[in-house]
């Protein structure tokens, strides 16, 4: 059960998603979640599906992998869902008592869905093939303009954005989700052979029922970092500064290659959302020349 | 290499407001020297104060008293601090709570990128020291699914890919099964062997320390008993008194002693026990 | 009285890249009252199939039947098995949580719907059993030290009353001195209470001492089972399969190839002592 959680599951494969640059990666993500608010039309969605199910295809990640991340979202999937489905106004198609389901809510709660679920499997898709190292230098990289920002705390002290630092906690977060994830069976297991029941009762129950896991969990958390934080200053850890790296991230013609197709991919669905639009624009056009002509006419 | 004089060390134990109520003497003025090239075993029981003593070499910890040299640096001398930890590389007990790295090649980088190694060379140091430990095939492995042995033998490919003098491994094999805890030992052997690299290495299991060219026995802080392996094991009555474990082959001869065999001391091992039985049957 | 394990197999996330069968067509009977060893390195499955015990896995094929009934069987009480049949875990320190030691071992009888006035009884019954005295009671168990965890844990599990005791490794981790203590004290609880008690260990000298049957698993499978004596006959397969019997096996084996006269079977250091001694006093 626990250990169904993908986020942060890098799954070895020898794909050329894997060996792209993470910040590609990232930018990819980002701009294929943006496509998704853009696209609203069943065609625009129908790019977005082709487009990912490719991407998934060229992982070489198994599928079954890339669903296991919704199982952990279930639940919010379905309250969305739920809010949409009843309180979105429209022709009423249902009622019963206050519910009612209205033909927008329902478009309204499919397109959320579909819009959520491919949400996940697309930020799936980049962590199952990115290992978290690669992320996070990717994410340091990515956000190093913002190292030059600084917020002056008095005459001597400066804030600067702690970039290196953030990453690295990241990196290490995601390397001990797995240790802890196992861990947490470990310990449920224990004290279920002792007795302890976590599934029935009510939500007290439940919570209070949680103490017997949570509390051995923390403490191994903690001298887990109290470890690790020993081992990292052992191996000479001073932080960022004067710090090589083994993988610099270097641009490939690869990583060139991916940004256009993503970008293409974007523009295609921006176009035909808009299509509508442009192409109005697009008639329009001999009749604004004839203006602009008229008026440099009007000089002669 | 590595000198100590009169090393103590006090644990404070804090209550909630921070003030020390008690103090804890784990180290109790320890005097020792470790040869370059030597490898010196430290046996004894959990609190007995041998890992402390462990992370004053890597200056994790800094003495209450006395002093402790690396490489005639005094751990003290915060300027050298990192030096120190260069030269004095350390591996921990738990194999999870001391990798980095998500992937085992990354994990052994991270020593050299903080030392500010190139690129280049960093790369040639990690693919060095996978190859030292036996561990190449598994560079582009994820930690989490190698056994506790395998994640061991990286921790130490990690600190080798820092150029060390000299590896100090606290309890490396308390959580590993025989088989993990043969193939860290045989590692760490070889490299003191074919890589002149110094090793201390703390633990409580006398099959470890059979092959050490030193063993010093810690109880209560304090260096109870030092010399080589023969010298140490030919000492039952203390070993039991202490109660650390004794090979079984010693055990034998002991026994056998007590019958009123006359069998020479300081036995370690089956074919030392066997030549000797042959000799005196031949005897009798 | 008894488990009985029938054609058991199972496979860890069937259909992912990480597929493992880890017990493969697995039978086994265990009899009341029997002392019994569970050996096998790290993935041999012997934590899984201990996990079968309780009902804590359910097997992907096969039966398990607990005093005659079917475990999987409808409506079998799964909850009533686990105070049945006590499985501790590895590291079992690790579970403890609640602020005092008695409330810790309070937890599972509480579990089972005993009274506070009850479960406390049982709880201190249990702590004696495993040698805490009362003055450990009221303590934080996270102060004691890892031997005396490791006791109150057991006792956690104990105080349930179980009929067949499992400990998955109990000496894992702990000095010699802390692993003797602890064996020595399950053995007197077997003898005290009369329960069956089954050892899951990676060592074969640890426990060859104190149990009666041995069952070695290697690959998801069973691949001896009998008592020690019969079992360590097997010490070429057994080292082919990364385990050792005990070193005085050996050193009995190096002497008949030497030519001598000596019951072969010793298992322990005072029975080798005895057989080489008989031999050496022989006459000729």
């Amino acid at each position: 059960m626990i250990r169904d959680i993908t986020l942060g599951q890098y799954y070895p494969a020898k794909s050329i998603l894997h060996e792209l640059d993470p910040r590609v990666k990232l930018a990819a993500t980002m701009i294929f979640v943006i496509s998704l608010f853009v696209a609203r039309s069943p065609v625009g969605y129908g790019l977005a599906t082709i487009f990912l199910v490719l991407v998934i295809r060229m992982s070489k990640v198994p599928f079954r992998f890339m669903t296991k991340g919704l199982k952990s979202i279930i639940m919010l999937l379905m309250i969305t869902v739920a809010f949409n489905l009843f309180l979105v106004d429209g022709n009423t198609l249902w009622r019963l008592g206050f519910l009612r389901i209205t033909d927008k809510g329902v478009q309204t709660a499919v397109m959320v869905g579909i819009r959520l679920i491919y949400l996940i499997l697309g930020s799936s898709v980049m962590t199952l093939t990115t290992t978290p190292n690669d992320l996070t230098d990717g994410l340091e990289k990515a956000m190093e303009p913002l190292k030059k920002f600084y917020i002056p705390l008095g005459p001597l002290k400066k804030f600067r954005i702690p970039v290196h630092d953030m990453a690295m906690i990241m990196s290490i977060a995601l390397r001990f989700i797995p240790i802890l994830l196992e861990e947490t069976d470990k310990i449920m297991k224990a004290q279920m052979a002792r007795g302890a029941d976590f599934e029935s009762g009510n939500l007290i129950q439940k919570a209070k029922a949680m103490v017997p896991l949570l509390a051995p969990l923390f403490l191994s958390a903690f001298r887990r970092a109290m470890d690790l934080a020993l081992a990292m200053e052992a191996r000479c850890y001073r932080g960022g500064e004067g710090r090589t790296k083994m993988k610099p991230l270097k641009y490939e013609s690869r990583d060139r290659t991916a940004y256009g197709v993503i970008l293409g991919y974007f523009l295609i669905v921006t176009a035909i959302e808009r299509g509508v639009q442009i192409y109005g624009w697009i008639v329009a056009l001999p009749g604004r020349w004839m203006a602009v002509y008229q008026w440099i006419l009007s000089f002669l | 290499m590595i000198r100590a004089e009169k090393l103590t060390f006090d644990y404070e134990k804090l209550d909630e407001t921070g003030q020390a109520v008690s103090m804890k003497r784990a180290v109790d003025g320890v005097d020792l020297e470790v040869r370059s090239g030597e490898f010196v075993a430290i046996l004894g029981h959990n609190g007995s104060g041998k890992s402390t003593l462990a992370k004053h070499i890597n200056a994790i910890l800094l003495p209450t008293e006395g002093t402790l040299w690396v490489d005639g640096m005094d751990t003290k001398d915060e300027n050298r601090l990192w030096d120190i930890r260069q030269d004095a590389g350390m591996v921990f007990q738990n194999p999870d709570n001391q990798i980095i790295g998500t992937v085992v090649e990354e994990d052994v980088g991270f020593g050299p990128e903080n030392l500010g190694v190139p690129t280049d060379e960093i790369w040639r140091r990690v693919e060095e020291s996978l190859q030292a430990v036996g561990m190449l095939k598994y560079r582009k492995h994820s930690p989490n699914r190698l056994s506790g042995g395998q994640k061991q033998r990286v921790a130490i490919a990690g600190v080798m890919a820092m150029h060390p003098r000299c590896i100090v491994l606290d309890e490396p094999t308390a959580m590993l099964d025989p088989h993990g805890r043969r193939s860290v030992i045989r590692t760490v052997q070889k490299l003191n062997k074919e890589e002149q690299i110094t090793v201390i290495l703390i633990t409580h299991y006398m099959e470890e320390v059979i092959e050490a060219d030193r063993v010093f026995v810690m109880d209560d802080g304090k260096v109870v008993m030092q010399g080589t392996p023969k010298e140490i094991f030919s000492q039952v009555d203390r070993l039991k008194e202490l109660r650390l474990d004794v090979p079984q082959a010693t055990l034998v001869a002991y026994e056998l002693q007590k019958r009123g065999f006359p069998l020479p001391d300081g036995i370690l091992s089956n074919e030392e026990l066997v030549e000797e039985l042959c000799r005196l049957k031949s005897k009798m | 009285m008894s488990i009985k394990v029938k054609n058991v197999n199972y496979t860890y996330s069937e259909g992912t890249a990480y597929e493992i069968h880890a017990l493969k067509d697995v039978n086994l009977e265990i009899l009341d009252g029997q002392f019994v060893g569970l050996i096998g390195h790290t993935g041999s499955g012997k934590s899984t199939l201990i996990q079968h015990l309780n009902g804590l896995i359910r097997a992907t094929e096969g039966k398990i039947y607990f005093n005659g009934r079917d475990i999987y069987g409808e409506k079998y009480p799964l909850k009533e098995l686990r105070s049945k049949v006590g499985l501790v875990f590895q590291y079992p320190e690790y579970q403890l949580f609640e602020t005092d030691v008695l409330k810790d071992v309070c937890f599972g009888p509480k579990n089972l719907g005993y009274s506070q006035e009850e479960a406390e009884k049982k709880a201190k019954e249990a702590l004696r059993m495993v040698g805490m005295g009362e003055e450990y009671d009221q303590s934080s168990p996270f102060e004691l030290s890892g031997g005396q965890k490791r006791r109150v844990a057991i006792a956690g599990v104990l105080a349930m009353e179980p009929e067949v005791l499992i400990l998955d490794e109990p000496t894992a981790g702990l000095d010699p001195r802390g692993r003797d203590e602890i064996l020595d004290q399950i053995s007197y609880l077997k003898r005290e209470r009369g329960i069956t008690v089954i050892l899951v260990s990676h060592s074969m000298e640890d426990v060859a001492r104190y149990v009666d049957r041995l069952i070695v698993m290697n690959q998801g499978q069973v691949r001896f089972d009998g008592t020690p004596r019969e079992v360590f006959r097997h010490y070429q397969e057994l080292r082919e399969i990364g385990l050792d019997a005990p070193q005085v096996t050996y050193l009995m084996k190096s002497l008949k190839e030497k030519g001598a006269h000596v019951d072969v079977d010793a298992t322990t250091v005072e029975e080798a002592a005895d057989a080489i001694a008989a031999w050496l006093k022989e006459r000729e």
